[in-house]
C-alpha cells in the first residue's frame, strides 16, 4: 500500500534536513504508530506524503498502491485515497461544512452527491460522534473547540470513506472520553472497511490503547530508530526517547 | 419594531435618511460607481450587505442620534484600479458601527480601502469596529488605510486588517480532502464574499454577469 524508501526531505526556504534516509512500508490492513519527541519530524512526514509545499523532496521514493507519490499534488494524492486527520484543523471563515465535505466527494467521484442522502448521512455521523446538527451549515471549525475540531476531522473522514488514514496527534485535545468515543468510532470504520491501513502519530501511547497497532516506530531526528509492537510504546511511556545508538545501529543492519 | 428589508441597485449618488426606531436590513448592488450618504437616527438599527462588482465608491455615514447602530458589509470583486473611500462619523453617545470590508483582487490590478471612522467629543458610550481585508490572487496590490478620529474617553475602538494572497495552510487543509487549488481559491473566494445579504446563487449571479456600459 504505502512504500517509503530512503527518503530525504528538507524545508524548501532553509533547506533544513527533516527526515533523513527515512523508509517505512505499510501494507493493507495493517496499522502503524510513529512515537517520537517533539520536533522528530513526525507531523512533517504527514505533511511530505500529503505534497505540502513547504518542503522539498531532495532524494528517496514514496508510493502508494504502485503510484509515485513524489510526482502528485496535494489533491491528487487525497484523490487516491489518502486521509490526513490534522494535527491542529483550522477554521475556514464563510466556507461551511456541508459545502466543503460535497464539493471534496465531488472532487473524488466525479458524481453530484444527492442533497438528502448527504445530508442524512452527514447527520448521522455527526450523531455518531455526539457533534451538534447545526455544525453541518456552519463555517469549518468556527466555534469549535480544540476536541471538537478533531471530531470534526473524523466526520470528514467517515464521508470520503478513504483508503489509508494518517492520524496526527488524534489524542490532543481530546478528553478521556471523546478519545473513546472517535477511537471507537474509527474501529467500527476499520471493522468494516478492513483493507483500510493506518499511520498513527503520537506523543502518548494512550491512544494506541483503543486502537490497537500491529507496529510501533520510535522515529528520532527524522528517521526510524526502533520498531516494535506495543511494548515498545509501553517502554517509551517509561523511558521516554533517549536513543541507544547500539539500538540505531541495530535497526539500520 | 418592524423589520424592513430592501434589495436595490445604487450606481451614481444616493442619500437615504433613517428615521428614529426603524430597523432596516438593506441589499445593495453597484456596478459602475458610487456615492452614498447615509443618517441614521436616535435608534435607528441599519445593516448593510454591499456588493461592488470592479467599482470606486464613497461612502459617508452620520449617526445623528443616541443609540443609532450600524453593520457595514461591503463586498467587492476588483479587476481594474479601484478605491472605497469610508467617512463613519460617530456624533452621539452610545453609537454603534461594525465595518466588514472584503474584496478581491483579480491579475495585477490595485484596489484600495480608505476608512476613517471619528468618534467626536460628546460620543460616550460609542463603539466603532473595523475589518478590512483584501485578497491578491497573483501580483495585485493591495492598499488598507484604516484611521480613527477618536476625541472622546470611554468609547471602544478597534481595528484590522489583512492584505496579501489567501492563507496556505488553509489551501493545504482544503486540498487534503481532495479539490484542486484552483476549487480551493474558489471556495474562499465564496467564503470572503458570502454574507447573508444574497443568496451564494444570487452572488455567483451577480458577480459573473457582464458589466453594463
Amino acid at each position: 500500500m504505502l512504500e517509503i524508501k530512503q527518503l530525504n526531505v528538507e524545508t524548501k526556504q532553509t533547506h533544513k534536513p527533516i527526515l533523513k534516509d527515512f523508509s517505512l512500508t505499510i501494507k493493507e490492513g495493517e496499522i502503524h504508530a510513529i512515537m517520537g519527541p517533539n520536533g522528530a519530524g513526525k507531523s512533517t512526514l504527514s505533511k511530505v506524503i500529503f505534497k505540502n509545499p513547504l518542503y522539498h523532496i531532495v532524494s528517496g521514493k514514496m508510493t502508494f498502491n504502485g503510484s509515485d507519490l513524489t510526482c502528485l499534488e496535494t489533491d491528487e494524492v487525497a484523490r487516491l485515497g489518502l486521509f490526513l486527520c490534522m494535527q491542529d484543523p483550522m477554521v475556514i471563515e464563510g466556507v461551511s461544512n456541508s459545502d466543503f465535505l460535497r464539493e471534496a466527494l465531488f472532487s473524488k467521484t466525479k458524481e453530484r452527491v444527492n442533497l438528502y442522502t448527504f445530508v442524512k448521512e452527514m447527520t448521522e455521523a455527526t450523531k455518531q460522534l455526539s457533534l451538534r446538527d447545526e455544525m453541518i451549515h456552519q463555517p469549518i471549525n468556527q466555534g469549535l473547540s480544540g476536541g471538537e475540531r478533531k471530531k470534526n476531522e473524523i466526520l470528514q473522514l467517515l464521508l470520503l470513506k478513504p483508503k489509508f488514514l494518517i492520524l496526527d496527534e488524534l489524542d490532543s485535545g481530546l478528553d478521556v472520553d471523546s478519545l473513546k468515543k472517535v477511537c471507537h468510532v474509527l474501529n467500527t470504520y476499520l471493522k468494516e472497511n478492513k483493507e483500510t491501513s493506518v499511520l498513527i502519530i503520537t506523543h502518548y501511547s494512550r491512544i494506541l490503547e483503543y486502537i490497537h497497532p500491529d507496529y510501533v516506530h520510535k522515529m528520532v531526528d527524522g528517521t526510524l530508530a526502533e520498531t516494535g509492537s506495543l511494548s515498545l510504546a509501553h517502554q517509551i511511556e517509561q523511558e521516554g526517547y533517549q536513543i541507544n545508538e547500539h539500538t540505531k545501529e541495530q535497526f539500520h543492519e | 419594531m418592524n423589520k424592513i428589508k430592501r434589495k436595490e441597485k445604487v450606481n451614481g449618488k444616493k442619500k437615504e435618511c433613517f428615521s428614529k426606531d426603524t430597523e432596516t436590513s438593506l441589499v445593495l448592488l453597484s456596478d459602475a460607481d458610487f456615492e452614498i450618504v447615509f443618517e441614521l437616527l436616535e435608534n435607528a438599527k441599519v445593516e448593510v450587505f454591499h456588493y461592488g462588482k470592479d467599482v470606486t465608491g464613497k461612502v459617508k455615514i452620520h449617526l445623528k442620534g443616541e443609540n443609532a447602530h450600524l453593520i457595514y458589509h461591503y463586498n467587492t470583486v476588483n479587476q481594474k484600479e479601484n478605491k472605497v473611500e469610508v467617512s463613519l462619523f460617530h456624533e452621539y453617545p452610545k453609537t454603534e458601527s461594525h465595518l466588514y470590508f472584503h474584496g478581491y483582487n483579480q491579475e495585477n490590478h490595485a484596489l484600495s480601502f480608505n476608512i476613517n471612522v471619528a468618534i467626536s467629543k460628546g460620543s460616550s458610550g460609542s463603539v466603532a469596529t473595523q475589518e478590512n481585508r483584501i485578497f491578491n490572487v497573483k501580483e495585485g496590490r493591495a492598499f488598507i488605510n484604516p484611521n480613527l478620529y477618536v476625541d472622546e474617553y470611554d468609547v471602544e475602538a478597534t481595528h484590522s486588517s489583512f492584505t496579501g494572497p489567501f492563507d496556505q495552510n488553509i489551501q493545504f487543509y482544503i486540498e487534503t480532502r481532495g479539490l484542486s487549488k484552483e476549487k480551493a481559491e474558489q471556495l474562499l473566494l465564496e467564503g470572503l464574499l458570502v454574507q447573508e445579504g444574497l443568496t451564494k446563487e444570487e452572488k455567483v449571479s451577480f458577480f459573473q454577469t457582464r458589466k453594463e456600459g
